[in-house]
């Protein structure tokens, strides 16, 4: 009982300040995070939550993760956090909403905008590894909207895939469907 | 509903991994993985399989097919029916299909419209402006007439690279991915077909079936519960011209059966609209009032679904009551009460059955409301319409404005049909003893296809703000 109360009060402090938790990802880089962002990262708020821990500053070594990713990682999830926010304020307010989503839409496009097709797949393997699952969502549809109508040679050189079929196994399938295979972007 | 994902995605993998264990992608792909330290992932290719799957079943119709030639690994997940649900869940491909359907000549191909480029196109900026959209996709309608034993009967070999028939096929609707084609003069339904896979049965024609007075009402549904796929038809027999007859013919067994009275006289089918198991009419009796009937496939029976309250009294054009665009919008029941002079009024029915949750959720300001057929409500709240069976329509309910696109062809007339496009192969789909699946895709398809004219979509001029009436098209652009 007594524990409690020595408890709900560190948090209580911990409340007021912005508690924040010490990154440092393979490549040497450290980062101070907000706990709110950090607790995005589920592989963390698992650790925290099965210790049964009081939250407090220590530092958490990321073996799998560059400071790059990490970086970027850190900005999605801090302004996610931010329009999840927003939205709850818009909320019944349909222009309010819908103001708040054009937003973040806008904010995603440019996100994406700057990333390369390599960069991409490194947030992936970063964010699958930290178990982030909003952000893991935004970058599959990410990954889905740089190969949707693109050629299936693009696709290929995107995943590192090499071609196991015969070319008349190739053709059959052009055939089948010829008209998929039409209209394709230009790579 | 990220339940259910989750639930197929996880159901799809361990399935996969007991039949014929094929992700993580390494594994597959051939390529040499880079270091494994434990539990890490270092390249794309040690990504769980779920991913990938996750990322192809976001990818539009188009290019899930076209992925099946990357490598054969993703051939075989693209195929498994468990995808194609997981895809068609998630992406909701609605398709539209246009097909040339003037007086007396209907066309065989269907022109797909890739609506969502449309949409993220933007409009011409000033009235001058001309905006041409090329309809490259088309499929021929699976028909006994394509079917490589009997072209080579045909005498006529004109009619067989051409895509307008002498006897034409009318479409009665679309189920689950399915079209019920139904043979022009008498509308008697006549083949069960998948337009994207070609595939098509023909339904029997038992005894005594062109023994009927007058055109027939036919309709095609499923039942979820049985899990199978109905033809119904209401007609008048030779026998009895008094008293309108249904009949229900199963698609797999081997015959038509009768149920008995029709208890509605439906002259002729008005808006055949299936939803949940359910075909739904709209009466067209105009001297008569106006009412929705509807045939349950489940239990095989009929009904009269309720209008809303004050449907069409205000009705100053009185015989456009019956034109009453029955559809469907956002899962529910819709129709248009187009009895107005300046605007017409689209109702929504949120609960099926329950006549008080009928909802008027847009009232536009058109002087040819009853011209207006919605067909869909887009992602992006606009409204897809065909107007006058020559134009498409978005409308963008907030901005209160139209984009109308010009549907270009050797006529000018179509019909307009939200279709889901399915994969599955009619043996999979439909069970049944009596099945005999025929398949019109072979190489000269595409042949046959050259001979089919393409479509365009012309959007002259920006978007018209409601207060406009739109612009009558002349004929100083006729192509």
């Amino acid at each position: 009982m007594a524990d409690d109360g020595v408890n709900t009060k560190v948090e209580a402090v911990s409340k007021a300040t912005t508690e924040t938790i010490e990154l440092r990802t393979e490549d040497g880089g450290v980062f101070d995070v907000d706990k709110p962002v950090a607790m995005e990262f589920l592989i963390l708020k698992s650790f925290y939550e099965d210790e049964g821990r009081v939250f407090d500053k220590t530092s958490i070594r990321l073996p799998n993760v560059k400071q790059l990713e990490l970086s970027k990682v850190i900005e999605y999830c801090t302004r996610a956090l931010e329009f999840g926010a927003k939205s709850a304020a818009a909320a019944g307010d349909k222009d309010a909403e819908r103001m708040v989503r054009q937003e973040r839409e806008g904010f995603e496009a440019e996100f994406v905008d700057e990333l390369s097709n390599e960069m991409l797949k490194e947030l992936i393997l970063a964010v699958n590894f930290l178990d982030i699952k909003e952000m893991l969502d935004f970058l599959i549809r990410s990954v889905a909207n740089r190969i949707r109508n693109r050629s299936v040679a693009y696709v290929r050189q995107f995943f590192d895939i090499e071609n196991d079929f015969t070319p008349q196994e190739e053709d059959q399938i052009h055939q089948e469907n010829a008209w998929a295979f039409e209209g394709v972007d230009a790579d | 509903m990220t339940f259910f994902f989750q639930y197929l995605t996880i159901n799809l993998l361990s399935r996969k991994r007991r039949r014929r264990s094929i992700p993580p992608i390494s594994q597959v792909t051939k390529k040499s993985s880079s270091s494994a330290a434990a539990g890490a992932c270092t390249t794309i290719l040690d990504l769980p399989g779920h991913i990938l799957i996750d990322i192809l079943s976001r990818l539009p119709l188009g290019s899930v097919l076209s992925s099946r030639c990357v490598c054969t690994a993703w051939s075989t997940l693209v195929s498994d029916p468990l995808f194609t649900s997981l895809h068609i869940a998630r992406v909701q491909p609605l398709e539209l299909l246009l097909r040339a359907n003037g007086l007396g000549c209907v066309s065989t191909a269907l022109h797909l419209v890739d609506v969502d480029c449309i949409v993220k196109t933007a409009p011409p900026l000033d009235l001058n402006e001309r905006q041409e959209t090329r309809l490259n996709t088309k499929m021929l309608l699976p028909i006994p007439e394509y079917s490589i034993e009997s072209r080579g009967v045909d005498q006529n070999d004109s009619s067989s690279s051409n895509s307008f028939l002498d006897r034409d096929y009318g479409i009665v609707n679309s189920c689950n991915g399915l079209l019920c084609l139904s043979k022009s003069i008498y509308n008697n339904p006549h083949i069960i077909c998948n337009p994207f896979t070609g595939e098509y049965v023909s339904i029997p024609n038992s005894q005594g079936d062109d023994r009927f007075w007058g055109p027939v009402v036919p309709g095609f549904g499923y039942c979820p519960r049985s899990n199978k796929y109905k033809v119904v038809r209401l007609g008048f027999r030779l026998e009895n011209m008094f008293q309108s007859m249904a009949e229900v013919y199963t698609v797999g067994t081997a015959s038509w059966r009768s149920i008995g009275y029709a208890p509605f006289d439906l002259g002729v089918s008005l808006f055949a609209t299936y939803l949940n198991g359910v075909i739904h009419w709209v009466s067209d009796d105009e001297k008569g009032p106006v009412f929705i009937v509807a045939f349950d496939f489940e239990v095989e029976q009929f009904s009269v679904v309720p209008l809303p309250p004050h449907f069409g009294e205000t009705h100053k054009v009185r015989e456009n009551l019956h034109h009453m665009n029955m559809g469907v919008l956002g899962g529910c029941l819709s129709a248009c009460d187009v009895t107005f002079v300046d605007h017409f009024d689209i109702w929504v029915m949120k609960e099926y059955g329950d006549p008080t949750s009928w909802t008027k959720e847009y009232v536009i300001q058109t002087h040819s409301g009853h011209l207006h057929r919605p067909l869909k409500v887009l992602e992006n709240e606009d409204i897809l319409m065909i107007w006058d069976k020559r134009e498409l329509v978005l409308y963008n309910p907030v901005e209160r404005c139209f984009r109308y696109l010009r549907i270009h062809g050797v006529l000018s007339v179509f019909e307009a049909l939200i279709h889901v496009p399915s994969f599955l192969p009619l043996m999979d789909a439909v069970v049944g003893d009596n099945l005999n699946v025929e398949n019109i895709k072979t190489s000269s398809e595409n042949e046959l296809l050259e001979g089919a004219e393409t479509l365009f979509l012309v959007e002259q001029g920006k978007p018209r703000a409601e207060s406009q009436s739109p612009l009558l098209w002349g004929t100083n652009d006729e192509r």
